[in-house]
This record gives C-alpha cells, sequence and structure tokens, in this order.
C-alpha cells in the first residue's frame, strides 16, 4: 500500500446513533481520541428515556474518563445533583449473617508476601470479633458518616478510590453541553430505516424520520436496549444470562434527600429482589430489582416502600429486565456501546463501566481503514471476556445468599454457575486462593471482600501464615486498625466536600 | 498443638533443584517445613540455560543475594536482549532488547508512529529509537535510571551466567540455612498401595528417604514424576522440530557483548553468550534434517575463538508435562516442560513454578484443587512461550539457497496453533498486540521479533493520526537523538563489569580493557 493509499483510505465517516449515556458518552471520547485523525463524527440523538430520579452508579474507573474527555469534577457534580461513595453496603442477603461494605479500596495489607484475608480466616477461626471490613480505610470512614479524598496520608497503606452517585438527566445534560461545545456535528432524530449494502450486508446509511438519508463508513449503535442497529437491523441475537440472574423486573423511583448524606450506597434483599438506595443531593434515587412471578408492580412498589421505611414517589417505572450479551458487540461495521450491547442486571452498578469498557477497547482498536474491520474478532474476544467476567462477579450475590427457604433465592443459589466462575468459587472455598483471569474488572480485594461479606469461608488457609505466631499476628492487625482509626478520626462529612451545608445533627 | 513440620524431597540439584529448595528454605521457617535434596554427583548437571530474563532479578531479591558477589561467583556479565541474526533471511539481524523501541508518545507506543512513517515511505531503523538495542549495537552498560520520565528508564537487563556455577552458589546458600543435601543415587521409589502418592525413595546406599512432598527437578528423565508415576508427554514437535543440541564452551573472545546471540543456521540455530571468562556456544538442531557430525562441524565453524573442549550432546523432545502437579509429586524444570532456549526461559519457568508452589503451598494433606490451579498456571506460561517460539521459526522467507536442508521450508509451511494464528492476523492488519494477564511475552518483545523477522502491518494505530506526519517525523527524530546522546555517555559493558563484579580469575578482561 502506497502512503498516500494509506491516507486517503484513513478518513472515516463515523456516525453514532442513540440516547443518553452511552450517546454522549460515545461521541465525547471518540472526538477527544480522534479529534484530529480524519474522522468525521455525526451524532443521531434519539429522545431521551430518562426521567427525573434516575441515577447512574459508577465503579471508580468513571473519573479517568471524566479528565480525558475534560470534564471538571465539581461542576460537574454540581450539575448533576453527584454525591460520592466509598462503598456498597450489602444487607439482607443472610438470615444471619451481618449487612458488610464492598469497599472501593484494599482491605488490610499483605504480610510476608501472604495475601491478607488469610491472616484474618486464621483469627476469624480462633474466635477473633473484628470484621474483614474493618480493615479497610473507605469501609470505615463509610460506616462512620465521614468522606475522603484519596491521597498521601493513606498511599502507603491501601490503595483507595470513590465512585459516583450522578443524577442521569443532569450528567447527560453535561456531557451533551461539553460535546456542543466542542462542536461535534449533532442532531435529533429518529431512525427510519436502516441503508445496507446488498452484497455484503454492512450499513451505509441511516435514513431518519425526517426524511434525511445519513451516511457513513462506521457506526456506533448507542440506542439502548432497543438496539436498533446491531441487534434489529443487523440481525446479532442476544444470549441470555437469565437462568443466573432470577430479578426480570426493575423498578426506578425516588425518595427525600438523606441527611447526611450516607458516603455509600446500599443493596437489601428483600424476599423477592433487592432494593438499592443512592443518595443524591437533591433527593434519593431508588432502584429495585424483583421477579414478576411473586410481586405485581403495585406490591413492588410496596415492597420498596416496606425495605426503605422512606417515602417514595408513587410514580414509579416499572421496566423489563432481562440480562445478557450479544453473540457480537463489533458486527460488520458496526459496534454497540452500552445496553445495545450487553444488558447488566443493575447489581453492582456496572451499567456505566461497561459503557467505558467498550469505549476504551474501541480506541485502541479503531478501525483503521473502511475496506476491512478485522478488528472485530479481537475486540469481541476482549469485550465479550471482559463483559463475562463482570456478569460472573455480579452473579455471586445471589449464588451465594443464604435467604433459606424462599422460592426465588433457594432457586438463585440452586443455580449452577458458568465453568470459569465455578472453578474461582471452588478454589476459593478450598485455600482463599482467588483466581483472576484476562480482562478482569474486578481485583482480588474485591472478589475476597464481596465472597468473604456473603459467607463464602474457605475450608483452608493458607498454611503460611502458621508461620507468624499469634501474638505477632495480632500486633499487626491492632496497628492497622489503628492506622485506619487515626485516618478515619479527622475526616469531615462528604457535605464539606461537596459545598453543601453541613447537615442539621 | 505441635504439628510436625512438612518434608519436602527434592530429587535432582540443577539449577531448578537448587533454585526450588532455595525459594522453600527462605519462604518456610524449620517448624514448618523442612527441604531435603538428592542429588548424584554421577550425574551430569545439564548447564544450557546460561541466559536469562530480567525475572531473574525478582529471585536474586527474594533470596537477598548481593549482586557483585553473585555475578563474580557466576563468572556472570549482563544482558540487556538477545541478537537474531538470519532468522527471516541470511545476513538479516535484530535485537529483541528487554524494553521498550523509544518512548510512548500521548499514551501510544512509539512503534505505531514509526508504522506510519513507514507507510508514508519513510522507511528509519526502528532500533535506532531503542535505547537498550542501541546500548547493545554499541556494547554499552549501565543500570536503568530510576526517573521514569528519562529514556534511561526504558529497559531491564538480565544476566548471563554459569549455571553449574549458580546451582553450587545457590547450594552453598541454601545449605547454610537449613537445607539438607543428600549424595546419592535413587535406586528405587515406593508408592502408596491406598492412593499411589509416592512414599519415600531408596537410595543406592539402602537409605529410605519419606517425605509429605516430592519435587522432581531431575530433568529430562523425570525419575519421579515419569518412571514413577508414568505421567504423559504432550508432545510439541511438530512446530519445535529441533530434538538434539551440541553444547561447548570458547575462549573469550573480542566481542564482549552485553547480549546474547542466536544464529540461525542450515538445521537449527546457535547460541553465543558471553561470560566473563570464556564463551558458552552451542548449536540446536533437529536430527530429521541433519546429522550429528554435520551439526559438530556447523557449531565449531561458528566459533570466534579456540573451543575448550569436544562439544557435549544433549536429547530432547520439545513439550511438556501433561500434569506438571499429580498427586504428592511436583515436576519443576526440563521434566515439567521442555522448550529450546531461543528465548533463554528455562531459568525462567523454573523460577515462576517455585512461585507457583510457594502460592499454593499444600501443607501435609494436599487438596488436589491445589493441583489443579498449579497445573493450569503452568500451562498457561508453557503454552505462551511456545507460540512467541514457533514465530521465531514460522516467520522466515528463506528461498531454496538458504535452506540446504529443508528444515526453513518446513516451519513456514507447517500449520501453527490457532492461538498463534489470531496473535499474528491481528498484527498484521494494524500491529495491534493484546496485552494478556499472565506469561511471557509483554508487547514490546512481539514488536521486536515481528518486524526483526519482516512481518509488517498494513496499517497502524488511528490514535496516531492526531499529530501530522511532519510532527511525527520531528519526534521521532528527537527521540532518536536522545537515544543516541544518553547510550553515548554509557560505560562499555567490559568496564562495566570489570569495575562492578570482576572475577579476577578471568584475566582476559583486563587485557581487553586495556
Amino acid at each position: 500500500m502506497t502512503g498516500a493509499r494509506a491516507e486517503l483510505d484513513r478518513k472515516l465517516k463515523v456516525v453514532i446513533l442513540g440516547r443518553d449515556d452511552a450517546l454522549w458518552l460515545s461521541a465525547n471520547v471518540l472526538w477527544r481520541a480522534f479529534q484530529q485523525a480524519g474522522l468525521e463524527i455525526t451524532v443521531i440523538e434519539l429522545p431521551s428515556l430518562l426521567r427525573a430520579g434516575d441515577v447512574y452508579p459508577t465503579l471508580k474507573q468513571q473519573e479517568a474518563y471524566h479528565t480525558l474527555i475534560g470534564i471538571e469534577e465539581a461542576p460537574m457534580m454540581r450539575a448533576s445533583q453527584a454525591t460520592f461513595s466509598l462503598a456498597q453496603r450489602f444487607a439482607n442477603f443472610s438470615r444471619n449473617r451481618p449487612p458488610f461494605m464492598h469497599a472501593y479500596s484494599t482491605y488490610g495489607r499483605d504480610i510476608a508476601r501472604v495475601p491478607f484475608h488469610h491472616y484474618w480466616l486464621k483469627a476469624r477461626a480462633q474466635g477473633a470479633k473484628a470484621e474483614y471490613e474493618d480493615f479497610s480505610v473507605n469501609a470505615a470512614a463509610a460506616k462512620a458518616g465521614r468522606f475522603f479524598i484519596p491521597g498521601e496520608a493513606v498511599d502507603g497503606f491501601a490503595n483507595c478510590d470513590y465512585v459516583y452517585h450522578l443524577g442521569a438527566q443532569g450528567y447527560c445534560h453535561v456531557l451533551k453541553t461539553v460535546a456542543t461545545q466542542r462542536r461535534i456535528n449533532h442532531r435529533p432524530g429518529r431512525l427510519a430505516d436502516v441503508v445496507r449494502d446488498a452484497q455484503d450486508g454492512r450499513i451505509t446509511a441511516l435514513k431518519l424520520m425526517s426524511g434525511e438519508t445519513v451516511e457513513g463508513d462506521f457506526f456506533i449503535d448507542a440506542s439502548g436496549q432497543e438496539s436498533l442497529l446491531l441487534g434489529a437491523a443487523l440481525g446479532v441475537k442476544t444470549e441470555s444470562w437469565q437462568q443466573w440472574f432470577p430479578c426480570d423486573r426493575l423498578l426506578t423511583t425516588y425518595a427525600p434527600p438523606l441527611s447526611p448524606l450516607p458516603p455509600f450506597s446500599q443493596i437489601s434483599a428483600f424476599r423477592s429482589g433487592w432494593v438499592g438506595l443512592f443518595p443524591l443531593r437533591d433527593r434519593t434515587a431508588v432502584q429495585a430489582a424483583f421477579t414478576s412471578h411473586e410481586l405485581s408492580a403495585e406490591q413492588a412498589l410496596e415492597a420498596a416502600h416496606m425495605v426503605t421505611n422512606m417515602r417514595l414517589n408513587p410514580d414509579a417505572i416499572i421496566s423489563p429486565l432481562f440480562p445478557g450479551g450479544r453473540q457480537a458487540y463489533w458486527h460488520k461495521n458496526c459496534v454497540a456501546i452500552g445496553e445495545a450491547g450487553v444488558v447488566f442486571d443493575p447489581i453492582d452498578s456496572v451499567r456505566m463501566h461497561a459503557n467505558i469498557l467498550g469505549l476504551s477497547h474501541l480506541i485502541s482498536l479503531f478501525p483503521v481503514s473502511r475496506e476491512s474491520m478485522l478488528e472485530s474478532a479481537e475486540y469481541n474476544r476482549n469485550v465479550g471476556a471482559a463483559y463475562e467476567r463482570i456478569r460472573d462477579y455480579q452473579m455471586c450475590h445471589y449464588l451465594l445468599n443464604q435467604r433459606n427457604s424462599q422460592p426465588m433465592w433457594d432457586y438463585a443459589r440452586a443455580v449452577q454457575p458458568p465453568e470459569l466462575l465455578k472453578y474461582k468459587l471452588e478454589l476459593f472455598a478450598a485455600r482463599g486462593n482467588v483466581v483472576q483471569y484476562d480482562d478482569e474488572t474486578f481485583e482480588d480485594d474485591d472478589w475476597a471482600a464481596m465472597w468473604l461479606g456473603h459467607g463464602l469461608f474457605p475450608k483452608a488457609y493458607d498454611p503460611l501464615v502458621d508461620q507468624m505466631s499469634d501474638a505477632e499476628a495480632i500486633q499487626h492487625f491492632q496497628r492497622m486498625l489503628g492506622f485506619i482509626r487515626a485516618n478515619v478520626e479527622p475526616m469531615k462529612p462528604m457535605e464539606a466536600y461537596l459545598g453543601m451545608a453541613p447537615a442539621a445533627v | 498443638m505441635t504439628i510436625s513440620p512438612t518434608r519436602v524431597v527434592i530429587l535432582g540439584g540443577g539449577t531448578a533443584g537448587w533454585m526450588t529448595a532455595a525459594s522453600l528454605i527462605k519462604a518456610f521457617q524449620p517448624h514448618f517445613c523442612t527441604v531435603r535434596l538428592i542429588e548424584s554427583d554421577e550425574i551430569g548437571i545439564v548447564g544450557v540455560g546460561e541466559a536469562t530474563l530480567p525475572q531473574v532479578h525478582d529471585f536474586n531479591d527474594f533470596l537477598g543475594l548481593d549482586e557483585p558477589e553473585f555475578m563474580r561467583e557466576t563468572n556472570a556479565t549482563f544482558k540487556l536482549g538477545i541478537d537474531f541474526s538470519n532468522w527471516a533471511r541470511n545476513g538479516d539481524s535484530y535485537i529483541h532488547p528487554f524494553g521498550i523501541h523509544g518512548q510512548a508518545i500521548n499514551g501510544v507506543p512509539l512503534f505505531q508512529y514509526w508504522l506510519r512513517a513507514r507507510l508514508n515511505g519513510h522507511n528509519t531503523d526502528l532500533e535506532s529509537y531503542s535505547f537498550p538495542i542501541v546500548a547493545c549495537r554499541n556494547n554499552r552498560f549501565d543500570f536503568p535510571s530510576d526517573d521514569d520520565r528519562s529514556v534511561r528508564s526504558t529497559f531491564a537487563y538480565a544476566y548471563h551466567f554459569d549455571a553449574v556455577l549458580y546451582s553450587r552458589y545457590l547450594r552453598k546458600w541454601a545449605t547454610a540455612r537449613g537445607v539438607q543435601r543428600t549424595e546419592g543415587k535413587v535406586v528405587d521409589v515406593t508408592l502408596r498401595p491406598e492412593d499411589g502418592f509416592i512414599q519415600s525413595l531408596t537410595m543406592q546406599s539402602g537409605e529410605i528417604i519419606e517425605g509429605d512432598l516430592f519435587i522432581d527437578c531431575s530433568g529430562f528423565r523425570g525419575v519421579l514424576i515419569s518412571q514413577a508415576l508414568k505421567m504423559g508427554w504432550e508432545d510439541w514437535t511438530q512446530w519445535l522440530p529441533c530434538d538434539r543440541a551440541l553444547a561447548v564452551p570458547s575462549d573469550r573472545s573480542e566481542a564482549f557483548t552485553p547480549y546474547t546471540r542466536a544464529t540461525a543456521r542450515e538445521a537449527g540455530w546457535t547460541w553465543r553468550i558471553p561470560l566473563q571468562h570464556r564463551t558458552g556456544n552451542g548449536y540446536v538442531y533437529s536430527s530429521r534434517f541433519t546429522t550429528d557430525e554435520r551439526a559438530a562441524e556447523v557449531l565449531l565453524g561458528a566459533l570466534d575463538a579456540r573451543a575448550q573442549a569436544e562439544p557435549r550432546m544433549l536429547k530432547f523432545q520439545a513439550g511438556r508435562r501433561q500434569q506438571s502437579w499429580y498427586k504428592n509429586c511436583l515436576v519443576i524444570g526440563l521434566a515439567s516442560g521442555f522448550l529450546e532456549p531461543l528465548e533463554s526461559t528455562s531459568i525462567y519457568l523454573a523460577q515462576i513454578a517455585s512461585n507457583f508452589l510457594m502460592r499454593l503451598f499444600p501443607g501435609k494433606t494436599i487438596d488436589p484443587k491445589l493441583a489443579q490451579e498449579y497445573n493450569r498456571l503452568v500451562d498457561i506460561e508453557y503454552e505462551r512461550v511456545r507460540d512467541f517460539l514457533i514465530l521465531h521459526y514460522h516467520a522466515n522467507e528463506k528461498p531454496a539457497e538458504e535452506d540446504p536442508t529443508g528444515l526453513w521450508r518446513y516451519v513456514r509451511e507447517m500449520a501453527v496453533p490457532d492461538s498463534l494464528l489470531t496473535k499474528m492476523e491481528t498484527w498484521r492488519h494494524r500491529g495491534h498486540i493484546h496485552r494478556y494477564k499472565d506469561g511471557l511475552f509483554a508487547p514490546p518483545s512481539w514488536v521486536a521479533v515481528y518486524t526483526g523477522q519482516r512481518i509488517f502491518p498494513q496499517n497502524y494505530d488511528r490514535q496516531v493520526d492526531t499529530m501530522s506526519l511532519e510532527m511525527v517525523l520531528q519526534k521521532m527524530a528527537e527521540m532518536k537523538e536522545r537515544v543516541a546522546v544518553n547510550v553515548e555517555a554509557m560505560p562499555t559493558h567490559a568496564d562495566f563489569v570489570r569495575d562492578y563484579c570482576f572475577d579476577p580469575s578471568a584475566k582476559v578482561m583486563m587485557e581487553d580493557a586495556q
């Protein structure tokens, strides 16, 4: 290939069709990565499906993308009524175990190259009272109602992060405003038809209801669960994950704001599902996943009210929930970002992460030629594996429940997990080893904290732990607890970091 | 409650055996685990693994070895990479460095910018942007910088050493810390009737040695895993047809290189490993494509100084043990898997195996889950090295006149594993390399071998387009200049070794330095 030909072939017309988070994140991230790279980006904005009170809880990787896009944290948070979160609290997943925190930080420190949880397991077997989460700075701060911006004070001891609860409408408005300021070519529209090449079946243009035709070389489907391009037009099927996720309905509504603002979110299981509370500044977002075999819409709202004991907005939305991934996320000249490709169960708040995961792989594999998009195979392998590892993590909340004698939960406990997860669970159950595959989102400490929190206690711990005397181990523990106490004590409530007045006590 | 210690018995005192013994004695206290190593003075040690990878630092640091002392004791020199000569075509030469090709620009590796320049007709030498490669080409050495902004931080280093001396050094270190060494030959292995676990080893002297965990480091023969436990071998000769090696030391020569040299030959390849006091040489070849006599002729003809002995022959079969941990027997070293030393992986593979063992150490009762996980981890390592080695053979363009034996045509035309095929397709299309979590090798290594063996992508990462071509060329020129200036300031490898870790018996060095 000659140089001139190579450079010419790289001119690419990219069309992004979609709405809300997936659309505006895609537009901003791609513009940022390729603004001067000969891409012509057209954004077609479908009508938003967002309602007041909708929330996007994120994972910790979100912050880095805001930096990339050029979004400042404080104004973005103000505009989206956002709060920070240090952990997610899981309650009532067992009849006789206390709630636990999945903290966005490490737990304890390795001692003599052995992961901390092995020492904790031994101490627990000997009757020690300290919970695993007591060794997490984030969990300790969250339980004390304090917040902190991770920095030098804790750096040598722990890796600490935070996530956001973003008011969905406000957040999308911020993303859209930034995109508009960048003069990204965009227009509102509705899709009328998809034009495909008669020979190879790839998409050549989108016809809009307005009569306009938008031609392109490469199409990004950010249309959400409708999956207008990848699913509807190209016929890429979904592989259902429903056998592992017993909830088939999602209720969303909101309640009055909490004061003081808890620096964590909470997931509380009940007989027919669970209710999640996500603090925002002006209200509290509520999500409830449940099974329609047991509850009607009205009953679900009633249950959410019972579980939260909060005044809920009665105008709740109930939407079907069918977790699953597409057989391909990139097919021909079309990539799906977000729910057009993969629908996750809402537990663990992975939706926003799935968006940026798809985008980051897309950036490093962005097609270099109109003619052959061989990248799709590599993309599908890597992204597919990454989605499945996330799915496996989420699945454990259901699989490991101890709400015995309740039909939905009994079913969830009896389900056969996929092979790779089964192996992980067996290894941890045998000896506390955390197996990590390629393309994992959740780290060792995330897995261990979740498993231990749900009461999956390994049969044995690493025998190397026995090399340390109990007295010495206790000293280590006390030093860690002392460090955490000393650091959490001076922390302030979250309001201080959000420029809000302190809560009335 | 007093628990009696886990008794570990290691059979075989080569590099793998002593590395394993040293790790265990370092990690475990005597009340927890005892380590006994059986070796026979009669059975020769295969000392072919004399070139290492940078990971060996982790091992030495874990033990707390003193670097200059260790280097003096093992006649070691520094290694920044491997020079591959005559691989794609006779006359070609490239270096696989322990480092990257220049520094990333806006988070995108420099070689992607180089690809763009190349596709636009600016055919510059990729090696000239790599600090470790330019240092190799100039026979320079210095330690990497801690400042990660500096081009002097873009590499790691390893060693060439005498593996027999390294074993001895580790033996002295490990026995001083409690490893019990038993000299003698094992004549019988007794299995427990109820479960087929190894119960004891019977020595020629009549002594019976019992243990809880047996580690087979007996090399090719696999005395425990193969002869006693009958664990099978997965054969990889269809992809890696070399099955013999001849090894010979020669006098130190003029070229005191901070790199290993691997030169493709008519029926395999020869290695050249510079030590302080001599040069290690060998010829890895396929008996299907040449005779032993001809091989000896090729090897001796390739020496750049006087041979110090008659060539010694080794026979092997590329492949791996179907299970490296079976019942209460683990196998580490050559009996676990054999991959020719083309990328200096044998010591790394023994090291990583003993790491896995420490992470999964069973104690007295062995949970089979631990063995399963160990085998999974070991398999990943071996397969990834295997694919990388196959690439070196497969990617050749040798015409008939450069291929008198037909070996090179065979490996070019053979079907390669799908795992490799996929990698090559993605590379050819646009220079993309997926970074996997476990195992060798990282993307820069693949870049070196692909480009060095004439496999070039047809396109490059689109992120590079955010810069004008003029700007790309300018940034590349700056990088080249920065590399050249910094290499110029480095001492020569010979000077560095003399000042840092010189073994006085290596007299030739003094003459070299003057």
